[in-house]
């Protein structure tokens, strides 16, 4: 064996040795390492005002509390998406013990509807809030579940491009269309 | 032989498609619990149509059972809010999605239901009642429920409005309600359930 010969085939095995030894550590460390706890999750959310609709006739939580927020259907405390809402579910307050009818909904039930629609799908709403451009709102299970592209036990609650549709994809991305929110509460 | 042999395989299979079948049917526990958690028949109403007033009829008359009869909707009306009296002949007018609509009647103790071959409502549904010059209408839609009582419980708290009733407590103080001659009391003391 020449010289040159030699020292190709201890290069060679060197360079498959170190190969084997990076895969083994990345392989170890990927399952060794454990999540921090403290680590932070950024969620971005949509705009709140134009959620609850401050200063308009209507909101993307006045059209949601009465399409979904019936007491069969997510006006439950078992859902996901738990909405409260005036004809609904109430929020639990024992200083104000309000009951399904009763009165209108109130700022707390308010923030949870806002709360559980953003914690349903938390890192993926932040990427649409984000981008629209690039991470259309129908990728939100928001959005697909009541035009039924996803299975939803509800069925069929909206048509894309309908006002509700509207409602919710337009404050997803960025530009509320308070009428279309407002039209979306005409159908009953 | 053959024939013999084919018709005792035959039967084993129906055999297990029987077994498999009411097994599914027995093993769902949440559904189970549902109709343990109704309790028993009271004493002196036997079943039919005014037995378990205030309860949520389709726990039983639903898909899973165990009642023979099936309801695509079911209910009771009661005359006001604070007393639990079964009102009769109350119209329970419903309109679904496909603008379909269906009116049935309460008897003597306040039931009413709706057999699949009189109406399959494409939900949601609106529903108004209406009876002796009075009448009253869900402000929501149901959206999938066909018992009217998994919502309407007794007594009303976050999650439910209590009882339906035709009249406002106003009008319930101002003219009592006298039932009319009924094969069971239609005067319930406990707060939605039994007589």
């Amino acid at each position: 064996m020449s010289r040159r010969a030699a020292l190709i085939r201890s290069f060679a095995s060197i360079a498959g040795a170190s190969v084997f030894a990076m895969a083994a550590a990345a392989t170890t460390g990927s399952c060794a390492s454990s999540p921090d706890p403290l680590r932070p999750t950024l969620i971005v959310g949509p705009d709140y005002k134009a959620f609850t609709g401050e200063g308009q006739a209507a909101g993307v939580s006045a059209f949601l509390e009465q399409r979904c927020a019936t007491l069969d259907c997510h006006g439950q405390v078992g859902r996901p998406l738990r909405l409260y809402s005036r004809t609904g579910l109430r929020f639990p307050n024992p200083d104000v013990q309000n009951t399904p009818g009763s009165s209108g909904t109130t700022a707390e039930e308010l923030q949870a509807n806002y709360q559980a629609v953003i914690g349903l799908e938390p890192e993926t709403m932040s990427k649409v809030v984000l981008d629209p451009t690039n991470n259309a709102p129908q990728t939100l299970l928001l959005v697909k579940k009541p035009r039924a592209s996803e299975r939803h036990k509800g069925g069929q609650i909206v048509v894309i491009g309908d006002d509700g549709d509207r409602c919710v994809t337009s404050w997803l991305s960025g530009a509320t269309d308070f009428a279309a929110c407002k039209t979306a509460l005409q159908v009953p | 032989m053959v024939v013999r042999a084919l018709v005792r395989s035959s039967f084993l299979v129906a055999a297990i498609g029987g077994a498999v079948a009411l097994a599914s049917c027995a093993l769902d526990p949440v559904h189970n619990a549902s109709v343990n958690a109704l309790g028993g028949e009271i004493n002196g109403v036997p079943q039919g149509e005014y037995h378990r007033a205030g309860q949520p009829c389709t726990v039983c008359h639903g898909a899973n059972g165990p009642a023979k009869t099936t309801f695509t909707m079911a209910g009771t009306i009661y005359y006001g809010p604070t007393k639990a009296i079964g009102v009769d002949n109350v119209q329970v007018i419903m309109v679904d999605s496909l603008n379909s609509s269906y009116t049935a009647y309460t008897n003597c103790v306040g039931n009413f239901f709706v057999a699949p071959e009189q109406w399959k409502p494409s939900f949601p549904v609106l529903v108004k009642i209406a009876g002796g010059g009075a009448q009253a209408g869900m402000i929501s839609h149901i959206g999938r429920e066909p018992s009217c009582s998994n919502c309407h419980k007794d007594p009303p708290y976050y999650d439910s409005q209590g009882h339906i009733h035709l009249v406002s407590q106003a009008v319930e103080t101002q003219s009592a309600y006298t039932p009319p001659a009924c094969p069971v009391n239609p005067v319930q003391t406990g707060n939605g359930g039994a007589p």
